[in-house]
């Protein structure tokens, strides 16, 4: 199982958040800016709590962030 | 440069640092050829008081960090521990085979085989952190 099967709308949810910054959003969730960019690249999957921070800090749903992409 | 990388180039200097001032003390135990239980009881205490401040000190360190940087680390201290063992078989072997099984070697060789490892380990570990730091800071 490889990470790119996670894809998620963070960048799309910042934007759509008074085009809130990464630094914002890091500070928010509690983790660094490279962490949030390594997020938004697919090159990492966060755990679940962090999943549900970053979740909660848009106010939606986690499955309204993040994505599974089951391989068919 | 970013927390993780500071944080490499320091482990490594201090490492640098530590096998510098271990390799000092050896070098005078080798000159009074000091032997027996009270040398070995010394070295025993300070190494172990040594251990536990770095042991201390990695805890209060590791909770700056967060997950993903912890992931990096944990990625890094495995090939570090790779390196360690890989370089610890290749020169114990490299020694038998050059001096043979029935030759000898001066015993002053074991500790400074064991901090030459410790060293290049501490160099693998921040060599992974920078690598992958590196290539994060060029993908954007």
């Amino acid at each position: 199982m490889g990470d790119q099967m996670l894809s998620n709308r963070i960048r799309r949810l910042r934007f759509d958040a008074g085009e809130m910054t990464q630094q914002e959003l890091a500070e928010k969730v509690g983790v660094t800016r490279q962490t949030i960019i390594a997020i938004e690249q697919g090159k990492y999957s966060p755990s679940l709590p962090l999943a549900f921070r970053i979740a909660h800090a848009f106010s939606c749903r986690i499955e309204e962030v993040f994505q599974y992409d089951r391989e068919l | 440069m970013v927390k993780l990388q500071t944080r490499a180039w320091i482990e490594l200097a201090v490492a640098v640092w530590l096998t510098v001032i271990s390799a000092g003390c050896f070098v005078l135990l080798v000159k009074l050829n000091s032997r027996g239980m009270d040398t070995l009881l010394i070295g025993g205490i300070t190494g172990l008081i040594g251990g536990l401040i770095i042991a201390v000190h990695q805890t209060r360190v590791e909770r700056q960090f967060d997950e993903r940087e912890k992931q990096i680390r944990h990625k890094a201290f495995t090939w570090s521990a790779m390196g360690f063992v890989v370089l610890f078989g290749v020169i114990s072997f490299a020694a038998f085979f050059t001096v043979g099984g029935k030759g000898t070697i001066p015993v002053y060789f074991l500790p400074a085989l064991f901090f030459g490892c410790l060293l290049f380990a501490q160099f693998v570990q921040s060599a992974v952190i920078l690598i992958q730091c590196a290539q994060e800071s060029n993908d954007g």
